[in-house]
């Protein structure tokens, strides 16, 4: 490993166990780690800017007409910082605010409306077409032709059991059919109970309070699935630090982990028995 | 100067909004010329109002440092670190791997910000702990999913029989269900919002005086 990458294993396992602190208490480690963190990626954050936005697409513009007018309205935000003249900052929100809003409603209409009411909208019970049982009938009808001429190991006859296997799926009312209706039919009734939950233009009495209760539970299920998906996401990382922090303790990266993880405790007991910890400006 | 005020930024919302409607509902060469020269625009203008945001930042924590106020050395290692980071523009590698910004994203951004999520991990854990507790029917269902979902994350729910098929009908059905619907809601409001700023009824964006 070279110096850089020693002493950059050093400051990520040094800012880990800062931030990590924070589950103590509230303490100066987690402060600094957390005020560094902000400074960093500010920092970067502007010079990435300035390398793939203003040098690419401002300095080096082919043509400096069509630049300039977002210059000037990217500039008239700053004039936040001039209580006299902030007001101008008003006609740059205007123009974000009224752009954004434009490009959302044809968007949101054509790439969430449309295609969410059109996957909910399914037939409820699909129950096989006449051309589906046509279908199958000739498959079977292929099938019985083939293995009396060729017999039943010839592979005409192993593909023509394929092809009506298929036409039975689709031919005949089989149970993945009805798994793929009750499913069907269990998603349009989430969906609409959880829209007529949130749809008060109707007083929820009576049976449409049972309704309206049923959407609740869906949105219960929803709710519970989305908090183990999150945590399970967020432990996932914390393995990820956990693991990082435990290859640094090695001899490779000299040590870093047992001696920041003493260096702090040391600190943290220290303060505690002269009483600065409670000197601490809280956030 | 009311005019300049209010009714100008007023009509640049209506004029920016109807053009970008039109755009949209037009299937035609021109405006879709419209549309990636506005994208540019907006580029540009995010490009440079990410500077009010810097501006703020910096005029925010240099007060605290001036004024002495509690805790101003936390707002000089702010000060102190963007300042570092941003010099880093003048290293000829830049942002490219093997630069200084690029370590810095490496060691510090990155694994900092993993870590930030991962704390967060223990207070969600500790909220769910004092909030799920199966009173009704609404918080039981809410537990049962919850839990059949992190253990359908887990290697060891992989050897208890039925719950990954369990795990993945409760994502893909249900939760499909409430999350559709959820999506159909938020985008009707966002039209309706939308709309409301672009004629002019919403107008929060312009703050409260004049």
């Amino acid at each position: 490993m070279s110096f850089g990458d020693i002493a950059g294993l050093w400051l990520a396992t040094g800012l880990t166990l800062f931030l990590f602190s924070f589950l103590y208490r509230d303490n100066p480690f987690y402060k600094l780690g957390e005020h560094l963190y902000l400074g960093v990626t500010i920092g970067y954050m502007l010079v990435k800017l300035v390398y793939e936005t203003w040098i690419p697409k401002v300095w080096n513009a082919e043509n400096y007409a069509l630049v300039i007018p977002p210059v000037i309205i990217g500039f008239l935000l700053l004039t936040r910082f001039v209580p006299k003249v902030s007001w101008l900052s008003r006609w740059s929100f205007a123009f974000i605010i009224g752009y954004g809003s434009g490009l959302a409603i044809p968007a949101t209409f054509t790439s969430i409306i449309l295609k969410q009411a059109e996957a909910t909208t399914r037939p409820l019970v699909t129950v096989p077409t006449a051309a589906e049982q046509k279908a199958l009938e000739a498959a079977e009808k292929t099938l019985a032709d083939t293995r009396a001429a060729r017999g039943n190991e010839a592979p005409e006859t192993r593909a023509a059991e394929k092809a009506a296997l298929s036409a039975r799926r689709s031919g005949t009312y089989s149970w993945v059919r009805a798994y793929a209706d009750v499913t069907t039919i269990i998603l349009f009734l989430g969906v609409f109970s959880v829209l007529f939950y949130f749809f008060f233009s109707i007083e929820h009495k009576g049976p449409v309070r049972i309704f309206s209760r049923v959407g609740v539970l869906f949105l219960m299920i929803y709710f519970g699935a989305s908090y183990g998906y999150t945590v399970m996401g967020r432990f996932a990382l914390l393995y990820d630090r956990l693991l990082d922090v435990r290859k640094a303790s090695g001899g490779d990266a000299w040590f870093a982990t047992p001696i920041i993880l003493v260096l702090m405790i040391g600190v943290l007991v220290w303060r505690h028995r002269t009483g600065k910890a409670s000197e601490e400006p809280s956030h | 100067m009311t005019t300049l005020k209010r009714t100008v930024p007023l009509g640049i919302a209506l004029v920016a909004g109807l053009v970008l409607i039109l755009q949209g509902f037009v299937p035609h060469p021109v405006s879709g010329k419209v549309l990636t020269w506005t994208q540019s625009w907006v580029v540009i203008i995010a490009g440079v109002s990410i500077l009010l945001g810097v501006g703020s930042l910096v005029q925010a924590h240099a007060t605290k440092i001036h004024r002495q106020s509690r805790g101003w050395f936390y707002s000089a290692v702010t000060l102190g670190t963007f300042g570092l980071t941003a010099l880093g523009f003048f290293h000829p590698k830049g942002i490219e791997p093997g630069g200084p910004l690029d370590w810095s994203y490496q060691y510090v951004m990155n694994e900092m910000s993993a870590t930030m999520f991962s704390i967060l991990g223990f207070f969600i854990a500790s909220a769910a702990f004092r909030a799920f507790r199966a009173r009704s029917v609404e918080a039981t269902l809410l537990l049962v999913a919850a839990v059949i979902i992190m253990l359908g994350q887990v290697p060891v729910g992989a050897y208890l029989p039925g719950v990954p098929q369990v795990a993945t009908w409760v994502l893909e059905v249900p939760t499909t269900a409430a999350k559709r619907a959820i999506i159909l809601g938020v985008a009707l409001g966002s039209i309706a919002t939308a709309l409301r700023i672009i004629f002019g009824i919403e107008r929060a964006y312009l703050g409260g005086s004049e």
